[in-house]
């Protein structure tokens, strides 16, 4: 029920001291994803904009209550739900394109996906990096994240890390640098 | 690599790219003396850094691009051909029926939801909206719900697809003046005044919503889409989204988060003129976030039209002003008076409302510049003076023209006006109660109307009409009561509508359970008419529908058929045979001839009725729906229970697509697939059914009403065949005591009751008691139903049981004979009731 939801995601909010991001997430998620997916289908072909998406969200749920943090931690929800949706989307594609037996070299017939660019697919290389990159250094992961997949600026993240400025430039320097050099070998 | 790694390249990477060009290489040499096995990834990394190229946003990019659909094929039963646009909301498709049915192409929102529950309101609200029929609205044709792969139920409307300009582009490339565009947006404010008046506001005004069609008609699109989208969302009855996606025509209360009311409407509208007459909005927009937009609409008045453009009168910025303020109490109190004004300003006479916003720039010019307040306060004296004699010439126009109102506008302006009455804008976000916007009106209407005798009717009519849908029978009946008490008869309008009020208590009190009185309004409505304008007069049909539903129902099978007969006679005479009255008319024949057991006949005229109402409705319609179901208990009856099963699972599916799970009318559906299976003996699949429909029923009429009786029965019966006799007996005695109590005359329903009892009785052994009351049946189904109905038979083969229970094999094989010779007749071969009596007279 619509006014079910909302008001869930609402009490959850205004409790939001007591629960971990992963609550936060788990509760919206569904409706996060729908939106998600459908800002996707509306502006694909652009860089999307996830800051819209999440003023959306925020106004939806949180009307009136909002605080500048919440928003940013909003924020840092899309751009984490934006991957999950990304990344799914490129694995299913990519299992329907290699068939079901990875080991075999398939040629496409009549497949919806053959003419699918492999660019397409890059998103997985990225995908594997950053999980690697967040086991050494999980900022640095979470800076990648919220900038590529939610639209943040440096100013924001600053504020949603609680640290300087410099330190999240230095960390986007570092982390796109390395994982630039993890996906284009 | 690890972690320790990881910071290595960290620290280093970070130290080179510091360095001046020159010195990189000798740290870069350093580094691989240090740590070699890492010196790949360091250049790698330098190589990335010093790249233009951003690979990981081109990965991102692509990712996102396969999001990109695909229009589906079909929706429902439309084929689409094209996709015509793409929204926050949804994706709109040109489509086509490909069966032939229905030639039109039409636009079809599919919009996007996750919500389950919406189904409910929306199908409610669809059937408001379909009421909706104006010349300057596009038409809701039909709707339904639609669901791809494992995406989420999403709701459609299939709307009249427009071909045309939005109004401020078509103004432009046609060059219009001034006057034509008022004339176009007096055609816009028709509009939304009709829809006002049904108390449904659209939200969402704006250019793009506003089309100007090939022939040069105005057309509103999107009728009260935009809330279902916001209910959809969690706001019922509050801020609307959707219009946050176009701020420019967003009216304050909409930013808010206030309660959206006609005055919502009248903000948008007020904006759209604005736009026409001048292509700028009233406020300077551009590059503001909402929230600057929400504040900036709260503290500054509109911009005076004459300051945009040169060539306009600054006689209509008081209108745009009036339209555009910020409290809604503030603006036109309806569209029909920003209708009024528009007219009189472009014939040059004054308009009615003063400049409203003007104490308000006083105050905040003096807020803003106080070292001028001095200069301020004595300007402000000045033009009080002469403000005061202008409001007082305005005031005596003002009375002078309300004078001249028609009262049918007075009385839309009465029920828009509820809107406003109940709504003290504090009560932020809490839904508006119709019942109780009508019940506040009846009261205004007793206290400040009492010298109106002829509003007054009029407007008692037009709430007993609204309580009547909402379900509030009792209300509707003195409602309606009251208006009649008023109504004097002069002339021809007063006739229709003396006429119409019959017919609105015929339903009242039929809803109320009240037969005799339901007849005698619909008698009177039909004998007026008759009397003045002849037969063929729609209200005389509606009259002879609503008498032969009655007949039927007390077993007057002939002049049930006959009154039927006639409406749709007379219906097919104003309407030409493919209107979907005239559908319906089919289906009323053809109950009446089932009823009478003449199955092959009504057969007949229930595929005319599904065939026409196919034609106007589409498949998912609700009446479409029921139609396949009445054909469906046609068929069952007269033995063609293949076909049956099909119509019937297909009527069900969409029945629970488009009906709410306790609605009477699901009910009415999942009746007929329980008397098919009751029919072929398949008790163990008709009870469930049965269950549920007497669940609904219950809930829905109370404990008391004949289809509660209709339905006990349909359960007895299930639990007879189950041999729960003791359940079953109790279904028949509760359906005897309904049916007893609401009528004194007996009926089928009671008949089908006691015959229930007789076969319980059989069942249990009780074989006296079995024959008396069915004896008693049988008796009255001679009189009811004549002696050689199919019913009457058929209650000699549970006579035939009883008289072999009580040893008298004669008595048996007599009844049991009858019962043959009649069902070898009547049915094809292998019919379950045929067989059985076979088998019965063989095992004797």
């Amino acid at each position: 029920m619509a006014e079910k939801n909302s008001s869930d995601v609402e009490s959850v909010m205004t409790n939001d001291k007591e629960l971990s991001t992963d609550d936060l997430i788990n509760a919206a998620y569904p409706e996060l994803k729908r939106m998600a997916r459908r800002q996707l289908r509306g502006e694909s072909g652009q860089a999307f904009q996830t800051t819209e998406l999440v003023n959306e969200a925020v106004i939806r749920w949180l009307k009136g209550h909002q605080s500048a943090n919440s928003k940013l931690a909003w924020m840092a929800i899309m751009a984490k739900v934006m991957r999950n949706v990304l990344v799914d989307e490129a694995r299913s594609r990519h299992a329907h394109k290699r068939g079901n037996n990875p080991q075999k070299i398939t040629i496409n017939i009549n497949n919806q996906f053959a003419d699918e660019p492999n660019s397409t697919f890059e998103i997985l290389d990225l995908e594997a990096a950053l999980i690697q990159l967040h086991s050494f250094d999980a900022r640095k992961a979470e800076v990648i994240e919220c900038h590529y997949f939610g639209g943040m600026k440096v100013k924001e993240m600053a504020k949603h890390f609680a640290v300087g400025e410099a330190t999240v430039k230095r960390d986007l320097i570092t982390a796109r640098a390395w994982i630039g050099s993890q996906i284009k070998p | 690599m690890n972690n320790q790694s990881f910071s290595l390249l960290d620290e280093h990477f970070q130290a080179i790219i510091q360095l001046p060009e020159t010195r990189r290489a000798e740290a870069i040499a350093d580094f691989e003396q240090k740590y070699p096995e890492l010196l790949k990834t360091l250049q790698d990394m330098l190589k990335v850094h010093l790249s233009d190229k951003d690979s990981l946003e081109s990965a991102v990019v692509s990712a996102s691009q396969v999001f990109e659909e695909k229009p589906p094929e079909r929706i429902g039963p439309w084929r689409v051909l094209n996709l015509l646009g793409r929204g926050g909301m949804g994706d709109v498709y040109l489509a086509q029926r490909d069966d032939g049915e229905y030639e039109r192409q039409v636009a079809i929102k599919l919009m996007r939801s996750g919500q389950k529950d919406l189904r409910h309101r929306f199908v409610e609200e669809r059937q408001v909206l379909a009421s909706l029929q104006h010349p300057n609205i596009a038409t809701l044709l039909d709707g339904g719900q639609w669901q791809i792969g494992d995406e989420t139920i999403q709701p459609y409307l299939v709307m009249e697809y427009v071909q045309g300009e939005d109004i401020l582009s078509y103004a432009n490339t046609h060059d219009l003046d001034q006057c034509q565009r008022l004339d176009l947006f007096l055609d816009l404010c028709a509009a939304v005044q009709f829809a006002h008046q049904r108390l449904i506001v659209h939200r969402d005004i704006k250019p793009a919503n506003v089309l100007i069609d090939d022939s040069g008609q105005v057309k509103l699109l999107d009728f009260g889409i935009a809330k279902w989208i916001d209910e959809d969302q969690g706001h019922a009855n509050t801020g609307s989204m959707t219009s946050i996606m176009t701020p420019q025509f967003a009216s304050p209360e909409q930013l808010n988060g206030g309660l959206l009311t006609t005055a919502t409407d009248v903000y948008a509208l007020g904006v759209l003129l604005y736009h026409l007459l001048s292509g700028q909005g009233p406020h300077d927009l551009k590059d503001k976030s909402i929230g600057e937009i929400a504040n900036l609409l709260q503290k500054e008045q509109p911009t005076p039209l004459s300051r945009l453009t040169k060539n306009n009168d600054p006689a209509i910025d008081p209108i745009l002003f009036a339209c555009c303020q910020a409290d809604p109490t503030d603006r036109y109190q309806s569209v029909s008076l920003l209708a009024q004004d528009i007219k009189r300003f472009v014939n040059h006479e004054p308009i009615l409302m003063k400049p409203p916003g003007f104490w308000q720039s006083v105050r905040l010019f003096c807020k803003r510049n106080t070292t001028v307040v001095a200069t301020a306060v004595i300007f402000t004296a000045l033009v009080s003076l002469l403000l005061g004699f202008h409001l007082y010439r305005l005031d005596i126009e003002k009375k002078r023209v309300l004078a001249q109102v028609e009262r049918s506008d007075r009385v839309s302006q009465f029920m828009v006006s509820l809107f406003d009455r109940a709504n003290p804008m504090v009560a932020q976000g809490q839904a508006i109660e119709p019942k109780a916007l009508l019940d506040q009106g009846l009261q205004d209407i007793d206290s400040e109307l009492a010298d109106e005798p002829l509003l007054q009717t009029q407007l008692y009519q037009t709430i007993g009409r609204a309580y009547l849908k909402l379900g509030k029978y009792t209300d509707a009946k003195s409602a309606i009561e009251k208006a009649l008490a008023q109504l004097d008869v002069v002339d021809d309008a007063d006739v229709e509508r003396l006429a119409s009020l019959h017919l609105l208590l015929a339903d009242t009190t039929f809803n109320l359970g009240n037969k005799e009185d339901s007849k005698k309004h619909s008698t009177l409505a039909k004998d007026t008419v008759i009397q003045r304008f002849g037969e063929n007069h729609r209200m005389v049909a509606t009259a002879l529908n609503n008498l032969g539903v009655m007949a039927c129902r007390e077993s007057q099978f002939d002049v049930c058929l006959s009154n039927h007969q006639q409406s749709l006679a007379i219906r097919t005479a104003l309407h030409g045979p493919d209107h979907d009255r005239v559908g319906t008319a089919h289906n009323y024949v053809a109950m009446a001839y089932d009823h009478q057991g003449l199955f092959d006949k009504a057969i007949e005229h229930y595929r005319e009725s599904l065939r026409i109402l196919k034609l106007s409705f589409g498949e998912l319609h609700p009446k479409v729906i029921d139609g396949q179901s009445n054909l469906a208990g046609g068929l069952t009856q007269a033995g063609h229970t293949e076909e049956a099963k099909i119509l019937l699972d297909s009527a069900i599916k969409a029945a629970r697509q488009v009906h709410a799970s306790d609605s009477p009318e699901l009910a009415g559906i999942l009746l007929m697939k329980a008397f098919l299976h009751n029919q072929l003996e398949e008790y163990e699949q008709a009870l469930p059914f049965s269950e549920e429909v007497l669940t609904i029923e219950r809930k829905a009429r109370g404990n008391s009403h004949p289809y509660v009786a209709y339905d006990l029965n349909l359960v007895g019966r299930g639990q007879l065949g189950m041999g729960r006799l003791d359940a079953a007996e109790k279904s028949f005695n509760e359906a005897v005591q309904i049916m007893q109590a609401a009528s004194e005359k007996p009926d089928y329903v009671l008949m089908t009751a006691k015959q229930g009892l007789g076969r319980v009785y059989n069942a249990k052994g009780q074989f006296d008691k079995a024959q008396k009351i069915l004896n008693e049946t049988w008796e009255t189904r001679k009189t009811l139903d004549g002696p050689d109905s199919w019913v009457t038979v058929w209650t000699r083969y549970d006579l035939g049981v009883a008289a072999k229970g009580l040893g008298d094999k004669d008595a048996a094989k007599t009844h049991w004979q009858a019962v043959l010779n009649h069902a070898t007749k009547a049915f094809p071969p292998g019919d379950t009731r045929t067989i059985k009596t076979q088998e019965a007279l063989n095992n004797l």
